[in-house]
């Protein structure tokens, strides 16, 4: 069944309308979100939160389709109780408008730790410097942002991937997007080469928009200090935007945080027998899906070494490389079926090696975003004068490249390791017989409306993933403490 | 060469060597692991049909057989395109031995596609000609049925409706729902409708359904927790999804539409089994196979959530689950819906989901 025409139909052109305004103002809503937050993370009375300070991450580790789940059902039982007086509010929530406030909520940890990581190593002096000459909004404004514009740049476009690409929100509420219409081409209408023609137009998109953006935003490159500054970058001491920016995150948090997790907690029913028993017999699931998650996002970051030296330290390969990543992960997935299913490759097509391999080929272009970004505040005159000066080979690495790019390389792997936790599509493609993954399980739960299973899964898996990353940043808040 | 150069191209082949090696000890670490499964009596099996219900049935197989049975499942999320689509795409080299699907048009894609073997089981002669290949590529099994699922306490039992057709009328506007079409089981069942009333009245059904507020869900689960919830009054879905509403105790009826005399009766959809060409483990996959076309593993998914319907006869069920013959089929042969699913999805796309 081979499509006669290869133009975009008129409906096809309409929910591709949908998502490029859902990629648009969701990236633009989060990376607004993820800017305010990195406002407030350096100001002591934030740093006193100690460990609470992490809270903002937990959003990103609860798959975005829960999120929609929890608050749809919130408003439902609002309305059925008379607390809010008409549905309105529910059918807000399910269209566009509330597509936009749900994903932003799940994906504004992306730009903030992005934009966190770029601030460990902004010129302390620069900014001293500017306070010392203007007000602190001019410095803020003139200063402080120019520098933050790349992080911030690479916060939104790959938001932006994420909510072009994005599927089961839009599902769930019943507003077509475009990527439904990938699955229809592969599983309604077997017409592999039209889905693999559609599959490209959001990677053509996106090139657009990170063409225009980076032409438009990023100007010269401006290199940091690679001494990572010490907290409290920046000192907010008005007490009415301290008040402001508290408010605001409390209303973050309440909307992103506490409400999933209280519904989960409070639907997951944990002293059920049933559902004890269905979270023990799942301990080995659990189990696999963390170490998968550790491991591919440990290769993640090994390919885009490479991958970043050959291919993407170049604003054409930048551009290339990101823009792949918006290809629906349905169709990746397709391709390394395609690929790697080679007689010869059987032993390990049939391994939960090759699932790792696919999960890092996958989230390769993001980890490489985040060595750009990092690598774009450093002068590259340093690592020449660093190989002139050291011995070479084990002793530059140990010395002076892996203590100046740490940082990053923690930041990608953290980040593949909570989309490789989350990942479902390319996990039902390539996933080897007799595995499954946490996320798979829970969508199997959800369709038979077992939500008590659901949600004691989904916690479990909250729970879990935090641990690893809480390490990391112990290790960093133990450096920052030495310097 | 100078020196800068020279520790340069040093410090690049010390970090290409280690990436080198690290891929090496990866792959012969996948072979070894790969090797020791193999070399035990295996059967790879993907399945499309609701995990809680299938793996209890498998896990029987293995028990009683000794042979393993690494399971690949499917989610409703992923809109069927995972396990088809993987099998399309393994073609060339297959991966799975079996494939259990939960319904017929995807069986018969895959048959076109030429990933199926014939295999007739043991057991094929006992099970009517309509729930099967003729040419032995794929065997039915446990059927569901097309259902309307009821809100009890929004549709009074004397005006519950028992025809497709009375659901274009003013009491119903706004409030039905019916999966997108061209996912799951609801393209077969216009199909089905399709090929028995002609295009003009299939599209002006459809477009009386539009009229009177359709609203379209993401699945058949979606259509069923939007009637329980009160929002929609009726929603298409199948006998399994309804069964599980029921089973829990949600205020909710199953009608079985169409079922007067003369009327054109409900689509029956049977669960589907069927051999992979190329298959690593033919003799394990032709054994399993067999075990799942037996009446204790129909009774074993007739006494599950699913409820679901023994084809073959003298299958001990509970209440719940009527026989067979006593549901009005729709009389359709399943070519005949595959090969008019395509224009029936132009069709459902054009007036349902513009």
């Amino acid at each position: 069944m081979i499509s006669n025409s290869l133009l975009l139909t008129g409906r096809e052109l309409t929910v591709l309308q949908h998502s490029f305004i859902i990629g648009i103002f969701g990236a633009f809503f989060a990376t607004i979100i993820a800017a305010i937050l990195t406002l407030l993370w350096h100001q002591p009375s934030y740093q006193r939160l100690g460990i609470l300070r992490y809270s903002v991450i937990i959003p990103l580790l609860i798959p975005p389709f829960l999120h929609a789940l929890t608050w749809d059902n919130l408003l439902i039982v609002l309305s059925q109780t008379g607390f809010l007086n008409s549905g309105t509010y529910v059918a807000s929530l399910r269209s566009m408008t509330g597509i936009i406030f749900l994903l932003s909520l799940a994906y504004f940890p992306l730009p903030l730790l992005i934009f966190l990581n770029t601030l460990r190593s902004l010129p302390r002096s620069s900014i001293d410097s500017g306070l010392l000459a203007t007000t602190p909004g001019s410095t803020l404004w003139h200063i402080a942002r120019p520098l933050l514009t790349p992080a911030g740049l690479t916060g939104f476009l790959l938001t932006f991937i994420f909510c072009f690409t994005t599927f089961d929100i839009p599902e769930y509420f019943s507003v077509p997007v475009f990527v439904t219409e990938v699955f229809a081409a592969f599983s309604a209408r077997y017409d592999t080469v039209r889905a693999l023609l559609l599959s490209g137009i959001p990677v053509v998109l996106t090139m657009v928009v990170m063409t225009i953006l980076i032409k438009r935003f990023v100007g010269r490159r401006v290199f940091f200090s690679p001494i990572i500054s010490p907290a409290y970058i920046f000192r907010i001491k008005s007490p009415i935007i301290n008040g402001v920016l508290w408010g605001f995150y409390m209303l973050v948090i309440i909307a992103s945080v506490i409400v999933p997790l209280t519904s989960f907690i409070i639907q997951g029913s944990f002293f059920s027998a049933s559902v004890r028993h269905a979270l023990f017999s799942s301990r080995e699931i659990i189990f696999n899906t963390v170490w998968v998650s550790v491991w591919g996002g440990f290769v993640s970051v090994m390919l885009s070494l490479m991958v970043y030296r050959w291919i993407y330290r170049w604003t054409a390969g930048r551009i290339i490389f990101l823009s792949l990543f918006a290809m629906p992960a349905i169709t990746f997935g397709i391709v390394c079926i395609m690929v790697f299913n080679q007689p010869f490759l059987s032993f390990f097509y049939a391994s939960t090696s090759m699932l790792i391999l696919a999960y890092a080929l996958r989230f390769v272009p993001i980890v490489c975003e985040t060595l750009y970004t990092y690598y774009l505040s450093i002068n590259p005159q340093l690592f020449d004068a660093a190989k002139l000066h050291s011995k070479g080979g084990l002793s530059y690495i140990k010395t002076f490249w892996w203590p100046l790019t740490k940082p990053a390389l923690i930041l990608g792997w953290m980040i593949g390791f909570w989309l490789i936790v989350s990942e479902l599509p390319i996990t039902l493609l390539i996933q080897p017989a007799g595995f499954q993954t946490v996320t798979s399980r829970i969508y199997i739960f959800l369709h038979y409306g077992s939500q008590e299973f659901t949600n004691a899964l989904t916690l479990s898996l909250v729970v879990l993933s935090l641990l690893p990353i809480l390490v990391v940043f112990a290790a960093f808040a133990y450096e920052d403490s030495k310097t | 060469m100078t020196s800068k150069t020279g520790i340069a191209t040093l410090a690049c082949m010390n970090k290409g060597t280690v990436f080198v090696t690290l891929a090496v000890i990866f792959l012969v670490a996948s072979y070894f692991i790969s090797r020791t499964v193999r070399e035990n009596r295996t059967v790879v099996i993907y399945v499309s049909h609701d995990q809680d219900y299938s793996q209890p049935v498998l896990d029987a197989f293995e028990k009683e057989t000794g042979i393993t049975v690494k399971a690949v499942y499917d989610t409703e999320a992923s809109k069927t395109v995972g396990l088809t689509n993987r099998l399309i795409a393994e073609k060339g080299n297959p991966q799975a031995d079996v494939f259990w699907n939960n319904e017929v048009t995807r069986t018969i894609q895959l048959k076109r596609e030429g990933v199926l073997e014939p295999y007739i089981p043991q057991r094929s002669n006992r099970i009517d000609p309509i729930h099967k290949d003729a040419e032995g590529y794929w065997t039915g099994f446990a059927a569901r049925a097309r259902v309307l699922v009821v809100n009890k306490n929004l549709v009074a039992e004397p005006n519950v409706s028992q025809s497709l057709e009375s659901l274009t009328n003013i009491q119903f506007k706004n409030k039905v729902t019916i999966a997108d079409p061209r996912f799951g089981t609801t393209g077969p069942h216009l199909a089905a409708l399709y090929t028995i009333w002609g295009e003009e009245k299939f599209t002006t059904y459809l477009q009386h359904m539009k009229n009177n507020g359709i609203y379209i869900a993401q699945s058949n689960g979606n259509t069923r927790d939007m009637v329980v919830s009160g929002e929609m009054m009726v929603g298409f879905t199948d006998t399994d999804d309804a069964n599980d509403a029921i089973s829990e105790g949600k205020p909710v009826r199953m009608i079985y539409p169409d079922q007067d005399e003369g009327a054109i009766g409900t689509l029956i959809i049977p669960n589907t089994i069927m051999l992979i060409a190329g298959t690593k483990h033919k003799t394990e996959a032709m054994q399993l196979i067999d075990y799942i076309i037996s009446p204790e593993t129909e009774s074993k998914l007739a006494h599950g959530k699913s409820a679901q319907m023994p084809l073959l006869s003298d299958v001990d069920v509970p209440d719940n689950v009527p026989a067979i013959e006593t549901i009005r089929a729709m009389a359709v042969s399943w070519e005949d819906v595959y090969t008019n699913l395509p224009k029936v999805l132009d069709i459902a796309e054009s007036v349902l989901l513009q």
